[in-house]
């Protein structure tokens, strides 16, 4: 039996539909482990975090000098890492790049998750998180920080709106479709979420008019996070923040590691999701042209920032930049420069590096390399203020992360892991309706090339004709 | 068979009560080996440290007589750093005898201090001795300072209707008779008050007593007070003399520069209870804006939920 054209097209949504729903019909054996593992780590994150609530900061190796360590240094990746979903879902939105349509999901998802862990880290990093409502009764509109505590807030919602927005449809048919195998208490959520979505056109012309509002909209906002939290460093006066560039090139690091977070996101649920024949090898080379770009803009923002302190040598920068480049840290800041950002340059540069595999290589490293330049960003500033560290006791001018610093961080991290595993077993991991539209705008294109082309040779068929006659 | 299967029951019974004592007997010898290690608090093998004791004497302005220990104890590097909690025990010479009057614990920073009896026993020469020790401390080596030393008493003098600001320092020591005796050449040192510490009131703020027992010094008119008024007060010291240890008076008048508050010395600090106009103009505009677009957001969810009902 021959299938019509419109049979085919049925038959293609509800695979994809099937593909993207299947993963939300059961929770194997491998997750259960997983969520445990996930769980157990938190656990002990969170004893630890209340190891030191009761016993205070000096729990931790911070101290007076290094009073920014481990926590801050995680809070600016994370916020870092946020960027993601605007970078993916926002810029390719607004540009109409219909490939997009896969991976939005992933990386919204990633903005939400960051945003929430990174706003949760200066909190951790309190000595006294009880008085953190004295922020809202007597914070000073002058001080960077509250600007960091505005912009990340409006950010946070701005991308739950962000996250929420596309999944109304896709809820609506969760609601349908798992009627029957899913608890009562899930399909009620997808009752609540999908706000009674049922198609109808004004519906949809409803939804594209928020979704557009919200793309123009979160674009600056998110700037202006990175921007805002670049400023908490810059506008203090120590050696190494003291730098006019420091917003910029704290954007410029948040796209290049969020970006290349949304190829492991990626990367990851089509996988686990066996979302191959959505998210494509073509997927990968684009997103990986993007991350390459990007890692070239923050190559040349990185070669600004250290290269004009470094002809000046001003005193106070002369003592960090020389314990940078040949002191103590000589060895992770050559590294964080060649192994983090020249190498994936050179290997993202040829076609083969954008290939899965060479490319999640690449983007693991750049991620890796990311956090760990934020550390370099935070701690050897803090270990040589412009006057000079003196007749102090031996921790007070060395820091390097205790246990407990590192089991709450390792907690965060499990905590972002346990919320996107329990968001992707709840939720579709891509935005069914939306590449759903996408294969209607592709089927469409087809159909009229077709037309085209037929008008095309029948026209040339005329003229010759015509020129025979 | 069922005879068999208790039999065998009774075996493995027998096994895991075998194993279980092995186990018991080997966790109990454990145990008693490391007894004695762990109910030695400080171990007879721990080596002590080489200690040093400076012993001060200071009497202040109140008149009370107080003695300053500073402990010091070489350190892994080989310098010799404050030593926290050394035992001290502190002994004052009566009739040629040492008695203990106390002991004493030194702080983190090695430091330990206590006041002296307003009566203390002294000498034919009027000078009291006091001795200060580290014995059988299980951290340090022992250690010993003494000191000896005759008591003196310094006035300072301060007359407010001075135009010229002259402040005298009289320096006197118990004679032999037992009245007041002048002492000469004795080195006082002035200072002013200070929120953190003491400033010298100039750069020539040394002056030796003369003949009378007295030092002068005439005040600067420029010195700025600490309050409105114009208060100041002025420190006389005699610092670590050989026979006397350190000698503290003080006394106040109005003779400084009184402040002048600024009413907004910093228009721009982050303590300013506003911020610029400028800035709160700039945040209401743009996060209003934005907050206000978020709320016609949710307004038209609203919507979309609402049509559905109209459906």
């Amino acid at each position: 039996m021959e299938i019509t054209e419109q049979q085919y097209n049925r038959n293609e949504v509800e695979v994809l539909r099937e593909t993207s729903i299947r993963p939300l019909r059961q929770w194997g054996t491998k997750v259960k482990i997983w969520l445990a593992f996930l769980i157990l780590v938190c656990g002990w994150g969170l004893f630890c975090f209340i190891y030191q609530l009761q016993h205070g900061l000096g729990a931790t190796a911070m101290r007076n000098y290094v009073s920014w360590g481990l926590y801050i240094a995680t809070f600016v990746f994370f916020i870092g890492i946020s960027h993601s979903g605007t970078l993916v879902s926002g810029i390719l939105r607004i540009t109409k790049q219909p490939w997009r349509m896969p991976i939005t999901r992933s990386a919204e998802l990633m903005t939400f998750v960051s945003l929430l862990f990174g706003g949760i880290m200066p909190i951790i990093d309190l000595g006294r998180p009880d008085r953190l409502h004295h922020i809202v009764l007597f914070g000073r509109l002058q001080s960077p920080l509250i600007w960091d505590v505005i912009c990340i807030g409006t950010y946070f919602v701005g991308s739950s709106m962000f996250l929420f927005l596309p999944m109304i449809p896709d809820m609506a048919l969760c609601r349908d479709r798992l009627k029957g195998t899913a608890s009562k208490f899930r399909l009620w959520i997808y009752e609540k979420l999908s706000l009674g979505w049922t198609g109808t056109p004004m519906q949809h012309k409803r939804l594209e008019l928020t979704m557009t509002i919200m793309t123009i909209i979160i674009i600056p906002i998110a700037v202006s996070v990175h921007t805002v939290v670049a400023y908490i460093f810059a506008m203090t006066l120590r050696p190494g923040w003291d730098s006019t560039v420091f917003g910029p090139y704290f954007v410029a690091g948040a796209l290049y590691s969020g970006s290349a977070t949304v190829i492991l996101a990626m990367a990851a649920f089509r996988k686990f999701y066996h979302l191959e024949k959505y998210i494509t090898l073509k997927h990968f080379d684009l997103t990986g042209r993007i991350v390459l770009a990007l890692t070239l803009i923050y190559a040349y923002m990185n070669l600004n920032e250290y290269w004009i302190p470094a002809y000046k040598m001003a005193v106070g920068e002369g003592r960090l930049l020389n314990d940078l480049f040949s002191g103590t840290y000589a060895k992770v800041f050559w590294i964080l420069q060649f192994g983090t950002v020249l190498l994936p340059i050179i290997a993202m540069s040829f076609p083969a590096g954008r290939k899965p595999l060479p490319l999640i290589i690449s983007c693991i490293i750049i991620v890796i390399g990311a956090w760990v330049k934020r550390y370099i960003i935070v701690v050897p500033t803090l270990l040589h203020p412009y006057m000079p560290i003196q007749e102090v006791p031996w921790d007070w001018a060395h820091y390097f992360p205790n246990w407990v610093e590192w089991s709450v961080t390792m907690g965060c991290f499990a905590g972002i892991f346990l919320v996107i595993t329990l968001f992707a077993k709840l939720f579709p991991m891509m935005a069914i309706w939306e590449v759903e539209e996408g294969m209607k705008i592709e089927e469409t294109r087809r159909l009229g090339m077709e037309i085209f082309k037929k008008n095309e040779s029948e026209e040339a068929k005329v003229a010759t004709t015509d020129g025979n006659k | 068979m069922e005879t068999n299967n208790r039999i065998n029951v009774e075996r493995v019974e027998h096994k895991t009560s075998e194993k279980m004592k092995k186990t018991n007997f080997i966790l109990t010898a454990i145990l008693l080996i490391c007894l004695p290690f762990l109910l030695v608090k400080n171990p007879v093998w721990a080596q002590k440290k080489e200690s040093s004791l400076q012993l001060s004497f200071l009497k202040k302005a109140d008149q009370s007589k107080n003695i300053l220990l500073t402990v010091k104890a070489r350190n892994e590097a080989g310098k010799f750093a404050p030593a926290p909690n050394a035992s001290l025990s502190i002994f004052i010479k009566s009739n040629e005898e040492w008695l203990l009057i106390k002991t004493l614990i030194s702080d983190l920073g090695g430091k330990a201090s206590m006041k002296l009896a307003d009566d203390l026993p002294m000498d034919n020469e009027k000078y009291f001795s006091i001795m200060a020790k580290i014995e059988n401390d299980s951290r340090y080596e022992d250690a010993e300072e003494e000191l000896r030393v005759k008591e003196s008493r310094l006035t300072l003098l301060l007359d407010p209707t001075d135009t010229n600001r002259i402040l005298t320092a009289t320096v006197t020591q118990t004679g032999n008779d037992g009245e007041p005796m002048p002492v000469q050449e004795a080195e006082v040192k002035f200072y002013v008050e200070r929120l953190f510490g003491k400033m010298p009131v100039g750069e020539e703020f040394v002056v030796a007593t003369d003949a009378a027992g007295k030092a002068t010094y005439a005040l600067p008119k420029n010195i700025p007070s600490s309050d409105t008024l114009g208060n100041l007060t002025i420190v006389a010291v005699i610092e670590n003399n050989e026979t006397f240890g350190t000698v503290e008076s003080n006394a106040s008048a109005k003779w400084g520069v009184p402040l002048q508050w600024e009413k907004d010395p910093f228009p721009r600090a982050l303590w300013e209870p506003r911020a610029p106009p400028a800035m709160i103009l700039f945040f209401a505009i743009v996060f209003g804006g934005i907050w206000l677009t978020y709320f016609f957001v949710i307004f038209q969810l609203i919507k979309v939920h609402s049509e559905t009902k109209i459906k």
